[in-house]
């Protein structure tokens, strides 16, 4: 991942491609160290009594402008989410400690303002008419272009950002990233409810972003960054797509960091869930950085399709089809043979740690697992939004 | 035999009178809201046209009849403003809960100061000071529930409120048994300190009402294992008895259901998701009451008053520089920007009447206080009727927290 600066004329003019005001826009791909590694995630803003979402994020933000620290905030599309990015790291050390500081600073922000911040891919019982757009143009832009699914999308993930190398690596990583996604939806699947009510998924949160028209995966057939400039080209001529942005892939390039950005994990209950899943996914992509010009063999979209529903349905406890093999096991035998290949090669002194967190991300039926667990019990869906807002504000481990 | 009745049959029945009120307060109100104007506005022209300003049918006499359902519905009120205070994060969140807390001691004290200076007697100052520490629970929630309001100004707000009339109760418990032993029909044979015993016997004991009520409430709730939002009927059974507790024992009904809302929502944390099944009972019973209050004020005796320009500029002074003392007091917090310290300030204009705190038999006014004094406290409560709500609007819309859904 390179230096996370961009050049200020061509930042004006990503942003109004990404406002929709200027002309469509695709920045070269920045070369940068394979293997580094940024984590984005969104939060819950919620009110303290009732644990619904609650629109404060522009003075939490506001509050966290006059904190001097290493990482970024941003605000997302709706004022009862934060978003929080840190800077560029390289082990599992590293970035638990960070994430750790980041959610002790948004926390007492928040409790300052007196809001409760939470992890978590979707809010159990928010209305998605009642939430508030972000008073901001790009945000208003998009709910010009999309209507009511841009409030629809509030719901909360984590972004993996991978450095690259360079533009032609990024598009065969992206390839072989993609692939094994699901296998991250299941570890991360958080977001049992939706709207008020259990929904039969683990991550209910994967099923909403495919409501949107670019949502999907990267398509095969582009080998080259030339390629996919010609198909960004292609769409835009359209007035298809404007910005990378517009591309809600589940695996995507990111020009202008030079990563590719995994974007289907609902955002981890705890920190620490969230620096172990980012480094499996840096792992992975540290392996086949290692195996150059090698593609991956199956390029079935419906096998991608059928494993990733398996996985926001069932989570940890889904079942896996391995692309590549063929296959067929259980996701958690596909994650422990990762882990265990992984193991063997990883410069990371923490990873092994690491693959703790990821075990017990597998016991009791996960995250998903653990929320549902608390429903059986008795427990509200207010309840359930307090749980996930305790189990975050207590932090480590 | 119909020839003899002169007076159409409605307006034989208090109830009938009162229901017609409030649909006038609700179709203006609703009519008015197109417009942008605030709903509660609608209580205002209702009560005015059929009060002690206009036709003279809603009246002392009549409200009267209703003396035990206004009580109700004032605790029910306090009930909510409990519920909405954050203890945790009013103790813990440093300057913010220090600077609600110096607002709203600089509110009563600004108003005594001035009251005192333009000649009112000191004591009656200080007894009305004591009065205006609280904000009117019933125009910010109405306002809040009007616009759907939400946001962290709204959330200290409510907090604000919550704050405001637990140390007004706790200071008219002072000042009342001053003015009780020492003001203008004080009791020859009663002391300050037998006073003084005897409000705060009042006080204590309705908050030991709302600690046994609280336990009963907790205990029902945990011999019947069901989710919170099936419990409210357990909720409401707890709260009429406590009402019931407090009128039999003559203790303060108010602080007790404002303890009882405390209670919940920082010791009985996860039972406060009451919300929906409340909101319409509650935007109905704001509406009521406030026309209620609307009914009382006389515009034709305030227009005499202005003739007087003492009574009215004391009033104006008052109402003003309360905005300006809870202002000024905002100034340390860091939680909110400069537009929201204004819009809070605006929205904490609103004022209690005597009745408003102690749930009596005496309406809104309190006889023990001189006529000049009674006077300012009169103008001071229309003041609130015609202002309040408009102010608190305005306050609500300054911090940007209002919506009204759709697109933007």
């Amino acid at each position: 991942m390179s230096d996370m600066s961009i050049d200020p004329s061509l930042q004006d003019a990503q942003a109004l491609a990404n406002a929709g005001q200027g002309p469509a826009y695709l920045p070269d791909f920045k070369a940068s160290t394979p293997g580094t590694m940024g984590i984005e995630l969104e939060l819950m803003v919620l009110d303290r009594l009732t644990y619904d979402l609650f629109p404060a994020a522009p003075d939490i933000l506001r509050l966290l402008d006059k904190e001097d620290k290493p990482w970024v905030h941003t605000p997302e599309i709706t004022t009862s989410m934060l978003e929080v990015a840190t800077s560029i790291l390289t082990s599992f050390d590293a970035a638990a400690e960070q994430l750790e500081h980041i959610r002790q600073t948004v926390q007492r922000a928040a409790f300052e303002v007196g809001a409760a911040v939470s992890g978590g891919g979707a809010h159990p019982f928010q209305k998605w008419h009642e939430q508030r757009i972000y008073p901001k143009e790009r945000y208003f832009a998009s709910e010009r272009k999309y209507g009511y699914l841009a409030k629809l999308f509030t719901v909360f993930g984590m972004h993996v950002h991978i450095g690259a190398g360079d533009a032609d690596e990024a598009m065969r990583l992206t390839a072989w990233l993609t692939q094994r996604a699901p296998l991250f939806i299941a570890l991360s699947a958080n977001s049992p409810c939706w709207q008020g009510e259990v929904s039969g998924f683990c991550s209910s949160r994967s099923n909403v972003v495919g409501a949107f028209p670019m949502s999907g995966i990267l398509p095969f057939e582009l080998r080259t960054w030339q390629d996919f400039r010609d198909h960004f080209d292609r769409l835009a001529a359209h007035g298809i797509v404007n910005s990378i942005k517009d591309f809600y892939w589940d695996v995507r390039p990111k020009p202008e960091y030079g990563t590719i950005e995994l974007r289907v994990l609902d955002t981890p209950l705890k920190p620490v869930h969230a620096a172990a899943l980012a480094c499996y996914a840096r792992e992975l992509v540290l392996e086949w950085v290692d195996q150059p010009g090698r593609w991956p063999g199956n390029a079935s979209r419906e096998l991608y399709v059928w494993n990733r529903f398996n996985a926001a349905r069932d989570g940890v406890e889904g079942s896996w089809i391995d692309p590549e093999s063929g296959a067929t096991s259980s996701i958690v035998e596909a994650v422990r043979a990762d882990l265990a290949r992984l193991r063997g090669r990883t410069r990371d002194p923490g990873f092994d740690k690491a693959c703790g967190v990821i075990e017990a991300l597998m016991r009791d039926g996960g995250q998903a697992g653990w929320l549902r667990a608390h429903l059986e019990a008795g427990g509200g869906m207010n309840d359930l939004a307090r749980m996930a807002s305790e189990m975050f504000e207590h932090g480590a481990p | 035999m119909t020839e003899d009745l002169s007076t159409p049959l409605f307006l034989l029945s208090p109830l009938a009178v009162l229901g017609a009120g409030l649909m006038v307060a609700l179709v203006v109100g609703l009519s008015l809201q197109r417009f942008q104007i605030p709903k509660l506005y609608g209580a205002v022209i209702a009560g005015l046209l059929l009060g002690s300003s206009g036709a003279g049918l809603i009246d002392r006499a009549l409200l009267g009849q209703f003396q035990e359902l206004m009580n109700g519905a004032a605790a029910l009120v306090l009930f909510d403003v409990g519920r909405k205070m954050d203890l945790a994060w009013l103790l813990r969140s440093g300057r913010q809960g220090r600077s609600l807390l110096l607002a709203t001691l600089a509110r009563g004290g600004a108003a005594a100061l001035v009251l005192g200076v333009l000649g009112l007697p000191w004591g009656a100052a200080v007894f009305i000071g004591s009065i205006l520490i609280a904000v009117n629970p019933v125009i910010l929630s109405s306002m809040i529930a009007d616009e759907n309001a939400s946001g962290t100004s709204t959330f200290a707000s409510a907090n604000m409120v919550g704050v405001s009339n637990l140390v007004a109760l706790l200071a008219l418990g002072i000042t009342l048994a001053w003015t009780r032993s020492h003001g203008v029909d004080a009791d020859a044979g009663s002391g300050f300190g037998a006073e003084l015993v005897r409000q705060g016997g009042k006080l204590a004991l309705g908050a030991a009402i709302a600690g046994l009520c609280y336990a009963l409430y907790a205990l029902a709730t945990r011999l019947c294992k069901v989710p919170a939002t099936m419990r409210p009927g357990m909720l409401l059974a707890a709260l009429l008895i406590d009402l019931g507790l407090c009128s039999v024992t003559a203790s303060s009904a108010l602080l007790s259901l404002l303890l009882m809302g405390v209670l919940l929502r920082n010791a009985e944390k996860r039972d406060n998701v009451f919300q929906a099944q409340l909101a319409t009972a509650q935007d109905i019973g704001y509406v009521l009451l406030f026309l209620m209050s609307a009914a009382l004020v006389d515009l034709p005796q305030l227009l005499q008053e202005a003739r007087q320009p003492r009574v009215l500029l004391a009033a104006v002074a008052v109402f003003l520089l309360r905005v300006a003392a809870t202002r000024l007091a905002l100034w340390p917090a860091s939680a909110w920007d400069a537009r929201k310290k204004h819009a809070m300030a605006l929205s904490m204009c609103s004022l209690v009447s005597y009745g408003g705190l102690v749930v009596d038999s005496t309406l809104n006014a309190y006889t023990g206080l001189d006529p000049t004094s009674t006077a300012v406290m009169g103008a001071l409560l229309t003041l609130n009727v015609l202002l309040a709500p408009g102010l608190t609007w305005l306050g609500l819309r300054l911090a940007g927290e209002t919506y009204r859904g759709g697109s933007q």
